[in-house]
């Protein structure tokens, strides 16, 4: 009976998500009691006292006050709210006590994605893309084509571990939520917010973005990936080894492959088309290479990888002609820049 | 015939004669115009929000267009229909007649108030040109990158704003001043109560949400850093700027409400409203409240842990005034003979829908649990309770009500009951959903959602549509009898009330007393058989 009101809710995956589900459930039990008195009083009233048809003016009685009565119903609902008070601030003050121990990942949330980032620097980004066709936004409208839909790489986070995340944002006010986890906290840009947890249960859960940030708010999710410790150790292990590959020298075809994997990555073709001539938001990045292209202050500059770096890392220094400075600035390595312009180059 | 000849506040025809006038009837129903449209150019945006709604993936419109939908009903349903809501419409037709006064304090400032306010809608309307996304809140950074037409629709805000602080002003002098002989304070009848209180708040927290705005707007043209940290400014700061406003105005939106359901219920069941004083000083504690509790819109924006705390206590403290009015308009139900007549209809659903507001609240108030609830659908259902099921049918109940006496003719009952029905029942179809889909987690303003938030979403866009048809019929049934030479005439006190504004001719005449009154009781003597007792 206790339970049916936590039927509805995300399961309970971190430590302190089953105080706050004790407390949901207090509140629920509290105010659905007090929502039956008073609308059932407020339906029995009106069947009960109700003018029949044809029935004459009735005498009623002539009764304005009661100080008992308005006492009593002003100290109960008083008790009873900072009774609820506290034990959601009780349960308020472990969720944002983080302990010492934690291990740190720092978050940054940017247009439309989240970029995570371990202690020993593995790096990893979430994305939204139907594989296969960049046409295609939505989950939704990439299943029903048959096509696999990927949000990226997961936030990997060990069980039974304290984690610290250290959030901010490059661009406009995002907001961190794991709805299983109970925790929620805003990336604001030009300062660090922080939250933890503890996951009590593996398994994949979701991570939504919760603050309003522009076109593709909907769609800046991502996974999170709860595994043993030992598991996660050695996943971390094995990514940095990865990552430590990622200066060796790639051969050109394999910058290109990995630049056109990042373009769906980085949440780029959300605004770009990779092919000649058409607009979404920003320009066509496809037959570009080699040309002039003309800024919005009349100048004239040659797109070669100069320009190419300096517009993707710097979106704002200069403006293509005819287009919004609508571009984010972007979180990506100059290795993954590189491969970016490689795969520009090969598009014709 | 007397009554044919008289002249009443419509008879002078021609709309030069609307301009000019300063009429506080006149002003008070161009705003009952001017608030209605917008009330359907609003709800047409949210049918449109729900209909994308309807299917996970694209339904009609790309996430850009979704956007500028969301914004722009927010933006017309706050700043252009809901905070001139109730306040200037029937707080200006009605509240003067209530207090036995001829017309406000300052005629001429009203009718600059009403000025202002066009002023502002058509810049506002000027900005529909670049249409911005940003939300109905404006929050910075996303507001200053924006390349919207931000500062048009943020200086068509403040204008707005500008139009609420003269009416507030307005009507605190009024009321301070402009009361007939023997209106004593406790012998005002509880709406002019609720429209005191709501101007109080009008007056002293609109000037700040003023200053927001043009600081925003200085921030985007002259580029001062105040909000943007590029800039070295901080965008937190415009949070707590923008609710100091924003929270105190949604008691500008629901007192005045609270004020129509206070007059309703006792005349519908023939009975005195019981606790008078209670529901007039809870009016004023709950405006002096609302300026004490903006932090709860920034529990997770990084405030510090003992501040949402201390904001949390305080924001627990609102449910104490709320319930004592719910009980009290329950207390007044008890052993009454009550007549189901539409504007009691109304009434009886803002109380029912109102209290699973509040109640609602109580759990976003629950400082961890608003953690995982903020800025998801319980939070827009949450509101949605309180400002439609609340302001939006309190306002429908006063239109209900007055209607007979601002028109002097009478609606089709049977339809408005027919109206009614719709709107209750669409209403819960539309935003129960929204409890259960805040609950599983699912964000609020996003274009796209999972497929296990289907169903949910399928139900509250039918509710919407239910509702939507509701509020059309009841207005359509209004227009029809306002203007139709075969609707009934309503005779001066239709629903046998005893307040001031029922003791003259419907249409009052221009001056509303022949003679101003003299007042030796309250107004809320109500089934005790007065004629037939002696
Ligand atoms: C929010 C939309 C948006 C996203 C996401 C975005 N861009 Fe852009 N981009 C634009 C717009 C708008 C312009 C044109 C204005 C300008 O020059 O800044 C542009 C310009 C460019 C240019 C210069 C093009 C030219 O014709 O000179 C390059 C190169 C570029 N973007 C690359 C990228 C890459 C690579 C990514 C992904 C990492 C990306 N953009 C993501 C909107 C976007
Ligand atoms: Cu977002
Ligand atoms: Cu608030």
């Amino acid at each position: 009976m206790w339970q049916i009101m936590l039927a509805i809710l995300p399961e309970p995956a971190s430590s302190f998500a089953g105080e706050w589900d004790s407390v949901y459930s207090i509140v629920s039990w509290i105010t659905g009691i007090a929502f039956l008195l008073v609308e059932g009083a407020l339906i029995y009233f009106i069947f009960k006292y109700r003018r029949h048809k044809g029935e004459s003016d009735k005498e009623t009685p002539f009764f304005t006050h009661s100080t008992k009565m308005e006492i009593l119903w002003t100290a109960i609902p008083t008790v009873i709210v900072i009774f609820i008070f506290f034990i959601a601030a009780k349960n308020f003050v472990t969720i944002r006590t983080i302990p010492k121990d934690a291990l740190e990942i720092s978050v940054t949330g940017q247009k439309w994605q989240w970029t995570f980032v371990y202690p020993n620097g593995v790096k990893k980004t979430t994305a939204h893309y139907c594989e296969g066709d960049a046409n295609l936004k939505t989950l939704h409208d990439c299943e029903a084509a048959g096509k696999k839909w990927s949000w990226g790489d997961p936030l990997v986070v060990p069980l039974n571990k304290n984690v610290r995340i250290k959030l901010t944002s490059i661009d406009v006010i995002h907001s961190f939520f794991i709805p299983e986890f109970r925790v929620k906290q805003d990336a604001v840009p030009g300062t660090y917010n922080f939250l933890w947890f503890k996951p009590i249960k593996t398994g994949t859960f979701r991570l939504f973005c919760t603050e309003y940030c522009g076109d593709l708010h909907s769609q800046m999710l991502g996974v999170v990936k709860v595994v043993p410790e030992n598991e996660f150790n050695a996943w971390l292990a094995k990514e940095a080894s990865g990552a430590s590959e990622e200066g060796k020298e790639l051969s050109v075809e394999e910058l290109v492959e990995k630049g056109k994997g990042l373009v769906q990555k980085a949440g780029c073709t959300a605004c770009h088309a990779f092919v000649p001539g058409k607009r979404i938001v920003g320009p066509a990045l496809a037959g570009i290479f080699g040309k002039e292209v003309k800024l919005n202050n009349g100048q004239k500059v040659m797109v070669d990888e100069a320009y190419l770096m300096e517009s993707i890392k710097d979106p704002t220094a200069k403006i293509v002609a005819g287009f919004p400075p609508a571009m984010p600035p972007q979180n990506l390595s100059d290795n993954e820049i590189k491969a970016i312009i490689e795969y520009i180059k090969s598009l014709k | 015939m007397s009554s044919e000849t008289q002249e009443t506040y419509l008879s002078k025809k021609g709309i030069w004669e609307w301009i000019v006038s300063v009429d506080h009837k006149r002003i008070g129903l161009l705003y009952i115009w001017s608030i209605l449209i917008f009330f359907i150019i609003g709800g047409t945006f949210a049918l449109l929000v729900r209909t994308e709604l309807i299917a996970p993936g694209r339904t009609i419109v790309g996430p850009d267009t979704y956007n500028i939908f969301f914004t722009l009903h927010g933006a017309i349903m706050v700043f252009i229909f809901i905070v001139p809501g109730i306040v200037a419409t029937f707080g200006n037709i009605i509240m003067p007649i209530q207090i036995g006064a001829a017309d406000v304090a300052f005629p001429k400032l009203n009718r600059l108030s009403y000025q202002i306010y066009v002023v502002g809608v058509i810049v506002i309307l000027i900005g529909l040109l670049h249409p911005i996304d940003t939300g109905w809140t404006f929050y910075t950074p996303y507001s200053i990158e924006n390349d919207s037409a931000v500062i048009t629709t943020v200086f068509g805000a403040f204008l707005l704003g500008f139009s609420s602080i003269l009416t507030g002003l307005n009507f605190l002098v009024t009321i301070h001043k402009m009361r007939a002989p023997g209106m004593t304070w406790y012998r005002m009848p509880l709406f002019t109560w609720s429209i005191y209180a709501t101007s109080i708040i009008q007056v002293i927290a609109t000037p700040v949400i003023g200053i927001t705005l043009l600081l925003l707007i200085a921030e985007k043209t002259l580029g001062v850093g105040f909000f943007n940290p590029k800039l070295g400014g901080d965008p937190v700061l415009f949070e707590h700027f923008f609710w100091f406003y924003s929270h105190p105005v949604v008691y500008i939106m629901i007192l005045p409400a609270m004020g129509v359901v206070s007059e309703i219920i006792p005349v519908f069941s023939r009975k005195p409203i019981f606790g008078y004083k209670a529901i007039a000083w809870s009016s004023i504690g709950i405006a002096a409240v609302s300026f004490l509790v903006w932090g709860h819109h920034l529990f997770v924006s990084g405030q510090s842990a003992v501040v949402g705390i201390v904001f949390s206590f305080l924001t627990m403290l609102v449910a104490i005034p709320t319930a004592i009015k719910v009980f009290n308009w329950i207390t007044t139900l008890w052993k009454g003979q009550i007549q189901l007549d539409p504007p009691m209809l109304y009434a009886l659903a803002f109380v029912f829908l109102f209290a699973i507001g509040g109640l609602t609240g109580i759990f976003l108030a629950s400082i961890n649990l608003d953690v995982s609830l903020h800025d998801t659908y319980y939070v827009v259902a949450h509101f949605h309770y309180t400002m439609q099921g609340g302001t939006v049918i309190g306002l429908m109940a006063a239109l209900m009500y007055w209607f007979p006496k601002i028109t002097g003719k009478m609606y089709n009952q049977k339809m408005a009951k027919v109206a009614f029905w719709f709107t209750f029942i669409g209403f819960n179809l539309t935003f129960i959903p929204q409890f259960l889909l805040g609950l599983h987690g699912m964000p609020r303003r996003y274009y796209d959602y999972l497929p296990q938030f289907h169903i949910y979403h399928f139900l509250s866009t039918i509710g919407a549509y239910l509702l939507g048809t509701g509020y059309v019929w009841a207005l359509i049934n209004f227009v029809v009898a306002a203007f139709s030479k075969k609707a009934e005439k309503a005779p001066a006190n239709p629903w046998g009330a005893e307040t001031l504004e029922w003791k003259v001719p419907s249409p009052p005449p221009p001056l509303n007393f022949d003679e101003i009154p003299t007042v030796t009781d309250w107004p809320y003597n109500l089934g005790q058989k007065k004629e037939t007792a002696a």
